[in-house]
């Protein structure tokens, strides 16, 4: 049996976990009771606040003296949180973001789980998904409209020089 | 921290690897490929994890874990998560990400209106290409069927769609 006390990697990694699933069911929660349009800036302020209460949580913990050594435990669970994150991120966006996922769904509600190529290249691969798109990377302030037109912010231009980099080295192609 | 200080290490090491690979080798399952290059990496990272000392020679007592099995084991996850949710998640990205493509596209080619994007995504390829790349991975691993000018939804991608439904509406995503 592990005394806890002797493992402050666990107690981060315990704590960390914790804080990490108050965050992900506040953040569900917020999201059936508020209508909000920046989901992402949301889900990154949760995050923070969610560190800050595991921070709390391992000073208190280290005050009753049972803690062995809260700063190990303090960088875990920080660490903890990071990387149950950042595996949780990649998954909301596919759920919410994946043409494939879409297909998939709209397949399922349609009759016989069957469409013609016509109309799910209409829903999927048309100007208006574009727009929707490009409405989203306006918000975050990639791109910025002039009229009919779009242009790359400097914040774009910086992802975009990023990413063709990335590409360049892996020699990856045009890909999208 | 010995478990996170390897796990930079060897996740440094697996990205220069990989961009070896993919600059040497003709791989055509790229995804698979890297998920099988880390999953041999596992195993040196056990290894190097037991053939160091618990303080790498250099960590403070503060940042030494007294379990080396604790420490190994949240080292593992650690390495994992850098795996799945960076490395893997920037090749997505970088391969497939759709509003990705477009910043490029709009950073390379100047201002564009949504019908010259349509036209002009990835290097003039279109939307339409996008998307029927979409399909063939749908159709590659049974989820759907294509039957003449129609797409049907196999049991395999109906099981799938249900439960992504379920998760949008538990996400409250439209």
């Amino acid at each position: 049996m592990i005394d806890l006390g002797q493992s402050p990697t666990l107690i981060g990694v315990l704590l960390g976990a914790g804080w990490f699933l108050i965050h992900l069911a506040t953040q569900i929660a917020m999201f059936h009771l508020v209508d909000l349009r920046q989901r992402l800036r949301a889900i990154v302020a949760l995050l923070g606040a969610s560190m800050v209460g595991a921070l709390f949580t391992i000073t208190g913990l280290a005050h009753t003296g049972w803690l062995v050594d809260a700063t190990l435990a303090a960088l875990t669970s920080l660490l903890t949180m990071m990387c149950l994150w950042v595996l949780y991120m990649p998954f909301y966006f596919v759920i919410a973001a994946s043409l494939s996922v879409r297909t998939l769904i709209m397949l399922a509600s349609s009759k016989d789980g069957t469409l013609t190529l016509e109309q799910l290249e209409t829903c999927f691969a048309s100007a208006a998904v574009l727009k929707d798109r490009l409405a989203m990377m306006e918000a975050y302030r990639n791109v910025a409209a002039r009229g009919p037109v779009f242009t790359v912010t400097p914040k774009g231009r910086t992802i975009a020089a990023a990413f063709s980099g990335l590409k360049r080295i892996w020699e990856l192609g045009a890909g999208g | 921290m010995k478990g996170i200080l390897i796990a930079t290490a060897m996740a440094t090491v697996y990205f220069i690897a990989v961009t070896i690979a993919f600059r040497t080798l003709d791989v055509r399952r790229r995804a698979a490929f890297m998920v099988g290059v880390w999953l041999v990496t596992l195993p040196a990272f056990v290894m190097l994890h037991q053939l160091t000392p618990a303080d790498l020679g250099v960590l403070p007592v503060s940042l030494t874990e007294p379990l080396p099995l604790v420490d190994l084991v949240f080292g593992v996850f650690a390495y994992t998560a850098v795996f799945f949710g960076g490395i893997l998640q920037l090749y997505n990205l970088a391969d497939r990400g759709f509003s990705l493509r477009v910043l490029i596209d709009l950073a390379s080619g100047g201002p564009m209106t949504v019908d010259e994007i349509v036209k002009a995504y990835s290097a003039g390829q279109g939307l339409r290409w996008m998307y029927a790349k979409r399909l063939e991975g749908l159709v590659d691993h049974d989820l759907v069927r294509r039957d003449g000018a129609h797409v049907r939804l196999t049991p395999s991608g109906r099981r799938l769609a249900r439960v992504f439904a379920w998760l949008q509406r538990a996400l409250q995503i439209d």
